[in-house]
């Protein structure tokens, strides 16, 4: 696409953001234009910055928090600080990760009437919009629903829809996907890619997960850890050349261009650039089929898997508020395995993992551990023996310091004190926290805090470890070191139950998935097998991870031929 | 015709002037009156079950009873009175009864007309129909309903906090000053993530531009037609006609400021 590199409608100068009382800036020094019709991935590891740039750019920042914005931004020439209250929302739209915060209304027709009447516009033209903005994002037949009834991806897309309602130039991704499904992120990049193509706005995206998006994107702009830009060019220059550090900051890499770098270390990889897409890769291999096996990261079953069983699960049902949230579920899991539980929002995977954790008592069923029911468990046994990492990792803080956070339940078991210290150390060195002991856990960075709740919850060497999408909304780096812990875990003959919407985690860790839908174990078994299920993927909006998608695409080639195989795959 | 399609304020303002008008009368008959014609209404033109109905309204039954009790009880006997009954230090008079019998009809009628204007009104509509005939500021409107929203979310989070706790092994508080202490190690928790969530919420309304401004469109027209007004007229003559009922029978008096 023919960029109109001389007409930049959105510009930044030298822009620096601190907070009130902190002398470290969030960013610093950012120039940064933004071209009409462009889109712009915004990378970052977590806590650089990049939210707080956007809410600048989108003037929500500073008079939403006590700081201080240093350089200038301008839109069409004009300073931000000239616009009037409102007015730049108009041109600048945002859509924000959290689902559940980001509307004011109850009903789907109102919550977009509400942007509009914010606009003046004449009441007589909202109900007009407001279908169009519906349609658009195909949420027409919820235009009556209420808010709270639509599932997270529908929200996201109503989201969209107010931000689109407004017709701005400009919109503002913040990882609008975190929170969803694999197949309901993937439909909400579909929607924008289709957007894109018919309405005139520029993209600024801010996403973890690159994958849907980089065939969309022309440009990337990179902060680094202390927030200042690494890398401000074309997409393909930034991985091409920057991989490497940008893995080295923490950055997710799109998959290909991680495949690509693999390959290109184990000298199988001839292409002089790294592949954005999955065909650029085939096209470069030297030999596709032998190349699977190297990048293949699925784990190798360890030897002689003990067949110990110390969880198990029969006939279980749950039912609250007269709603049946679990329907005769019945598995178990054995000593040293790595179980999976996979499903779409709201299949009951929560609801799940609380009462294997035994904090709700099932309706109907049992639960074993260790061949004793949950509930004759005393309960201070229970909770040395079994693990629980929550969603949301502020919930389970309870002390004052990090220190003790770790320390609470050494305590608890009555320890000497000189041992408490020796494992608490030990403790916060594994997760690189030793430096933070005497901070409160409230005040760490996002991935900080996610690594503090899982060490709180390893110290006790709990026998079994469950946990609730440990990897959501966390950068590479904390991602893979708390799979490397999980790992660990294991391989000293701990267990671990994990919820996940990453199939990443599915292929290369899991020895065993479940996959809930509606309430209703409609699979369990090995992953391998899972992705040939086509329909039970569908259901339960499931995507097949990469290598498995690299696999059946390279298998194509194969049987098509080189030529016109490379333009099917650019093309799928 | 509906009580919920009259308009919000209006509906509030009825209600509030009933319950003016009712407060100068204080005899038993003329609240019951009102009652029986609010509740009436509630269940014909509110189109709502008698079963909620009562589900709130009963605990106001009981009050009411209470109120009678006490009054019954601890009333004083003044010369002149008519005896009705004593036993012991206990007297009770025919006019101590009726005090408080109308007393006890004076809450159940105040509680009626609330009901019918609770269960017939939507808090959404009231609050914009607040913004266009009284000039709530949008700021406050806005406010208030995006909080609304979050309560059944607070209640969640609560639960949420609860059980991380147990998981971490914290023993059931007993003592005081245990309950004390877990109260503490929620709030804090709990506070962050209502404040934060606030934030959030308020930083999506800007983006949409919200600014408070008090010129501001409205897609909900809500208006006020000579219907609303036939629905004032029709309730302040109805609790009227109610005195006039009571007059007629001899039971109305005046309120001055008895109990």
């Amino acid at each position: 696409m023919a960029l109109q590199r001389n007409h930049h409608f959105l510009k930044s100068e030298q822009l620096t953001f601190r907070h009130e009382g902190e002398n470290k800036p969030v960013f610093q020094n950012v120039d940064f234009s933004l071209y009409p019709g462009e889109a712009v991935l915004l990378l970052g590891p977590s806590g650089c910055g990049k939210s707080t740039l956007a809410y600048c750019l989108n003037k929500l920042y500073p008079e939403a928090v006590d700081g201080k914005l240093d350089g200038a931004i301008l839109y069409k020439g004009k300073m931000l600080e000239e616009f009037r209250p409102g007015e730049i929302n108009q041109h600048i739209g945002i859509v924000f990760q959290d689902p559940e915060s980001q509307f004011c209304m109850t009903t789907v027709e109102d919550e977009l009437a509400f942007g509009l009447e914010n606009m003046k516009t004449p009441p007589e033209e909202i109900g007009n919009k407001i279908d169009k903005a519906l349609e658009l994002v195909h949420l027409l037949p919820y235009k009556h629903a209420q808010i709270h009834t639509l599932s997270g991806g529908q929200k996201q897309k109503l989201a969209l829809a107010c931000v689109l309602s407004l017709k701005p130039e400009v919109l503002i991704l913040d990882e609008p996907t975190a929170n969803l499904d694999p197949a309901s992120s993937y439909e909400l990049t579909s929607i924008i890619r289709e957007l894109k193509k018919d309405q005139s706005f520029s993209l600024v995206i801010i996403e973890h997960k690159l994958d849907d998006w980089i065939d969309l994107t022309d440009r990337c702009l990179v902060l680094n850890r202390e927030g200042e830009i690494l890398f401000n060019g074309s997409t393909a220059d930034c991985f091409n050349k920057y991989a490497g550090e940008l893995q080295a900051e923490g950055i997710w890499l799109p998959s290909s261009v991680k495949a690509g770098l693999l390959a290109k270390k184990a000298g199988i990889y001839k292409g002089k650039n790294l592949p954005l897409t999955e065909g650029e890769l085939i096209a470069g291999l030297v030999n596709p089929n032998a190349a699977l096996q190297i990048l293949d990261n699925r784990k190798i079953p360890p030897p002689g898997l003990k067949e110990q069983i110390i969880l198990s699960v029969k006939n279980l049902s749950f039912n609250k508020d007269g709603k049946e949230l679990l329907k005769n579920i019945s598995f178990s899991v054995k000593k040293g395995e790595f179980v999976a539980i996979a499903g779409s929002n709201g299949s009951g995977k929560t609801t799940l993992s609380r009462l294997l954790a035994g904090l709700y008592t099932p309706s109907n069923g049992d639960i074993l551990y260790h061949d004793r029911h949950l509930s004759l468990w005393k309960e201070q046994d229970l909770r040395q023996r079994l693990g629980y990492v929550f969603q949301n990792p502020e919930h389970q803080f309870i002390a004052d310091t990090v220190y003790d956070e770790i320390a609470f339940s050494l305590k608890i078991r009555r320890m000497p004190d000189a041992d408490i210290k020796k494992m608490v150390q030990t403790s916060l060195q594994q997760v690189h926290l030793l430096q933070h002991a005497d901070m409160h856990p409230f005040s760490l960075s996002q991935g900080q805090k996610r690594r503090l709740s899982v060490a709180s919850m390893l110290v006790n060497e709990q026998e079994l470890l469950l946990l609730d999408e440990p990897t959501f909304g966390q950068d590479a780096n904390t991602a893979r070191e708390l799979m490397a812990l999980m790992e660990e875990k294991i391989r000293r003959g701990g267990s671990v139950v994990m919820i996940t919407h990453d199939m990443e985690i599915l292929h290369s860790c899991a020895d065993k998935v479940i996959v809930l839908s509606d309430g209703e174990k409609i699979y369990e078994g090995l992953p391998d097998d899972l992705w040939k299920k086509h329909e039970i993927m569908k259901i339960a909006s499931l995507k097949v991870p990469y290598i498995e998608k690299l696999r059946n695409d390279i298998r194509r080639y194969g049987r098509e031929g080189k030529v016109c195989s490379y333009m099917n795959l650019t093309q799928a | 015709m509906l009580l919920h399609e009259f308009n919000p304020s209006i509906k509030a303002l009825t209600v509030v002037v009933c319950v003016l008008v009712l407060s100068i009368f204080f005899d038993p008959v003329t609240p019951f009156l009102t009652l029986a014609v609010t509740a009436a209404a509630t269940f014909i033109f509110g189109r709502v079950s008698f079963r909620r109905w009562i589900l709130l309204f009963s605990p106001f039954i009981f009050m009411a009873l209470i109120y009678i009790w006490s009054a019954l009880v601890f009333s004083k006997a003044i010369e002149g009175e008519t005896i009705l009954w004593t036993w012991g230090i206990f007297t009770l008079t025919e006019e101590s009864f009726q005090r408080a019998l109308s007393l006890g009809m004076r809450v159940l009628s105040f509680t009626s007309l609330s009901l019918l204007f609770m269960l017939t009104t939507k808090p959404a509509e009231f609050l914009l129909s607040l913004m266009q005939q009284c000039r709530l500021p949008p700021k406050l409107a806005y406010g208030i309903m995006a909080g609304y929203r979050f309560l059944p979310l607070i209640k969640e989070e609560f639960d949420i906090i609860r059980n991380a706790h147990r998981i971490r092994g914290v023993p059931k508080a007993r003592t005081l000053s245990e309950k004390l202490a877990e109260l503490k190690r929620y709030a804090v928790p709990l506070l962050a993530g209502a404040i934060r969530k606030a934030e959030r919420t308020a930083m999506a309304m800007e983006s949409k531009g919200f600014t408070g401004d008090r010129n501001r469109e409205f897609y909900h027209k809500i208006s006020v037609s000579w219907k609303d007004w036939a629905f004032f007229a029709f309730f302040i003559a109805v609790v009227l006609a109610s005195a006039y009922v009571s007059w007629l029978f001899g039971f109305l008096q005046l309120y001055n400021g008895k109990l």
